[in-house]
């Protein structure tokens, strides 16, 4: 077995629990001394966030906001922040990755934690016209949202990828660090005589094998697939990545993919904009941003990626041989 | 016993003797012209020049397909054997 040279006075620290919805850990290598004080606050920082952020808790900040339609609320500095990255998302995709879509992800069954979604039931309803993201109104000056009439807020996968950067953001201070939110990962720093992190990606279609391993030397990675949450509803398959141009789930010849970019927020924005096209359009969309590679697995097994990718692959990438496919 | 007796029992016990060397003998050469005719194969043996296991012959190394900007499609290598990964220390996979 391989093994990594960890300088003597360096630790592997990790602390593993879960936290919304999702499994979390934090990995620290470091011989500072309080590096047990700062994985412990880091996790504190993940269930304050949890508390702001969760669409299935009454108490959340995101559940007020969410139950005040049509008039201004006041927002946390946490809340804005998450809130104002997903809109940027959403603007740079086009609406491909749209905040609000909590009636269509509901419509179509995901209307409580997933481990109690169940299937069944009529086919998926088609969604009449729907608001998007382009009509909730900011008050930058006062940190204040106005949600339209009808409108809730769900921030996803975004939003436990934006806390994994927050977290690592503080753990960092105690040395490198890695934190892992359910499978979307930031990185902040490489321990020394370490080539990278080494991050396995799971195959989707046996989960106990690993893909590739990725030297991740910052930024972060983030996988968004249909493999795990699914469920069937009147004969057909559902999931819980919503195609906003049609309020269904999306209809994709993807599995999953992989992106890695300059931190998880934004890999876990290109992977679920990607998933939503495809992998034909998905990959040529993705040639077209600035910072991210992808490893895309469709449906057939088959596996996509862009040039960039192999760099990022742990093995160095021999020459590739050009094929007529 | 006299001595009669000895004798016959001497003759017999030569007598045995050789036809167990005529037997050995025989299946020496009858085994070292064919080989064994039944039963599995022999398993095989390292030889003194390769002390070490041979490596498989069947290394698999999965391939991606990517398109470069030009739309050239080129098939790129995920893994090689030549430089084997570590164990990770974390994995990406869609929300569990």
């Amino acid at each position: 077995m391989w093994s990594i040279a960890v300088p003597a006075s360096a630790m592997v620290r990790r602390l593993a629990f879960r936290a919304m919805g999702s499994e979390m850990a934090l990995i620290t290598v470091t011989d500072h001394p309080d590096a047990d004080v700062r994985l412990n606050a880091a996790r504190a920082m993940i269930d304050r966030l949890e508390e702001r952020l969760s669409r299935f808790r009454a108490s959340s900040e995101l559940s007020t906001l969410n139950a005040q339609p049509g008039r201004p609320v006041r927002v946390s500095e946490e809340l804005w922040d998450v809130l104002i990255h997903a809109m940027d998302g959403s603007r740079r995709t086009n609406g491909l990755y749209d905040p609000t879509i909590v009636g269509a992800l509901e419509r179509a069954g995901y209307d409580r934690p997933f481990e109690a979604v169940r299937g069944g039931g009529d086919a998926v309803p088609p969604g009449g016209p729907r608001v998007s993201w382009r009509d909730v109104g900011l008050d930058c000056g006062a940190r204040r949202v106005t949600l339209p009439v009808g409108v809730r807020l769900d921030f996803g996968g975004i939003g436990k990828a934006w806390t994994a950067d927050r977290a690592a953001g503080a753990l960092s201070a105690a040395g490198p660090c890695l934190v892992d939110a359910g499978g979307d990962i930031a990185v902040r720093g490489v321990p020394a005589g370490w080539r990278g992190w080494p991050v396995g990606i799971t195959d989707p279609r046996q989960p106990a094998e690993t893909l590739t391993v990725l030297a991740v030397t910052g930024g972060g990675v983030a996988t968004s697939g249909v493999d795990v949450r699914r469920w069937r509803r009147g004969g057909q398959m559902c999931h819980h990545i919503i195609d906003p141009r049609t309020g269904m789930p999306a209809a994709t010849d993807l599995l999953s993919v992989t992106v890695v970019g300059p931190d998880a927020m934004e890999a876990n924005l290109y992977a679920v904009t990607t998933m939503i096209l495809g992998s034909e359009e998905g990959l040529r969309y993705l040639a077209g941003q600035h910072g991210v590679e992808a490893l895309a697995v469709r449906q057939d097994g088959g596996l996509r990626c862009t040039p960039g990718f192999p760099a990022h692959v742990w093995s160095e990438p021999r020459t590739g041989g050009r094929i007529d496919a | 016993m006299n001595a009669r007796t000895r004798t016959r029992n001497r003759g017999l016990k030569w007598g045995l003797t050789a036809a167990s060397l005529l037997t050995t003998l025989l299946g020496w050469k009858s085994f070292a012209a064919t080989g064994p005719q039944t039963g599995p194969a022999a398993p095989a043996v390292p030889s003194a020049e390769s002390p070490t296991p041979a490596p498989s012959p069947i290394r698999y190394v999965r391939m991606a397909v990517a398109t470069a900007p030009d739309g050239q499609v080129y098939l790129v290598p995920l893994a090689t054997d030549s430089a084997p990964a570590p164990a990770p220390i974390a994995r990406t996979q869609s929300s569990r």
